[in-house]
């Protein structure tokens, strides 16, 4: 909740912000970064929420075409809560934009202007009472192999079960992790 | 969340991000060791420091005597740490432990200043270290 009120003194408006926000009591063990480390190239995540597989196929495989990337690693969050990842290393401006173009999760689109390590972060781990994502399935892309592939979330993607041949291996076998807290109301909707 | 700038949002998400080596890792089993393992918190690391600081000043009772008594023993140097002084200066203490900042420890400015003086003048001779008269 946000309260504001501009008092005008003489020839001066003071401005003055009152605002209120639950704790959030929830701690994610783990998410992963989009960024390789030591460079400043990030693989494209897109973070989905109450969306059906058929649409989702379909709005991953118009990404593909549309930006010539490879293929999506799809996993399940919850009912209809979707995680996607493609390993192909792109510059920030080019993840932003597919990021932008596509129909994911409002508020991850603005991640990296709120995080403070400027990277969007996809959770592994269990958060509240939803448990860890899990693979479901691979959209395939005739553009794989055509950028160059993070090594280091090609490993991070073997914690699934997904092994992926690398064409253009690029950047260290490491990768970013974050913890961070959010909002009890992931408990709420789990019960 | 458009209006609220970004800075107020870190302490809210106390975000914490750490590296992980995955390689040699081949398995699940090894990744996932490997992802959950904790590691300690800036924070806590910098609260259990705060913590020995405590500790060390509860120790020796008022501040002032505790500087007063490093002065006079300046070879501990974990003293130093516990009485508050700067990392730097305590490396320098260390590394010219005749040099100006250790004889400040020791002695105090003033004295520590007549002794690089007098050392100075053994060196060079009186002549050299008078200070020259204005001209007019």
């Amino acid at each position: 909740m946000l309260l504001s009120h501009v008092f005008k003194v003489w020839s001066y408006s003071l401005l003055v912000k009152i605002q209120l926000m639950k704790k959030l009591d929830v701690r994610v063990e783990g998410g992963i970064s989009s960024r390789i480390p030591d460079t400043s190239l990030h693989i494209v995540t897109l973070d989905y929420d109450n969306i059906t597989d058929e649409r989702l196929i379909e709005e991953l495989r118009f990404l593909q075409e549309e930006f010539q990337i490879g293929n999506f690693i799809v996993l399940e969050t919850r009912n209809e809560g979707r995680h996607a990842v493609c390993i192909d290393a792109l510059r920030f401006k080019d993840v932003l934009e597919i990021i932008r173009f596509s129909s994911c999760d409002l508020m991850f689109k603005k991640a990296p202007m709120i995080n403070e390590y400027r990277c969007w972060v996809l959770r592994y781990a269990k958060k509240g009472n939803r448990d860890a994502p899990k693979y479901l399935y691979t959209v395939e892309s005739p553009y794989e192999g055509q950028n160059l592939q993070s090594r280091g979330h090609a490993k991070y993607l073997l914690k699934f079960g997904v092994k992926i041949d690398l064409k253009q291996p690029y950047g260290p076998e490491e990768i970013e992790i974050q913890e961070y807290n959010t909002g009890k109301r992931t408990n709420l909707e789990a019960n | 969340m458009d209006w609220m700038p970004d800075r107020e949002f870190h302490p809210l998400f106390d975000r914490v991000s750490r590296r992980v080596n995955l390689k040699g890792a081949g398995s699940p089993a090894e990744i996932n060791k490997r992802l959950t393992k904790k590691v300690k918190k800036e924070k806590e690391k910098i609260a259990m420091i705060n913590e020995a600081i405590r500790e060390g000043y509860a120790k020796a009772g008022p501040l002032s005597r505790w500087k007063k008594k490093i002065r006079s023993d300046i070879k501990d140097t974990r003293q130093l740490v516990f009485a508050g002084f700067g990392r730097r200066t305590i490396d320098e203490a260390i590394v010219r432990p005749r040099g100006r900042i250790a004889l400040t420890l020791k002695y105090g400015r003033t004295k520590a200043t007549d002794i690089l003086l007098k050392r100075a003048r053994e060196r060079l001779g009186t002549l050299h270290l008078r200070r020259r008269k204005k001209r007019r």
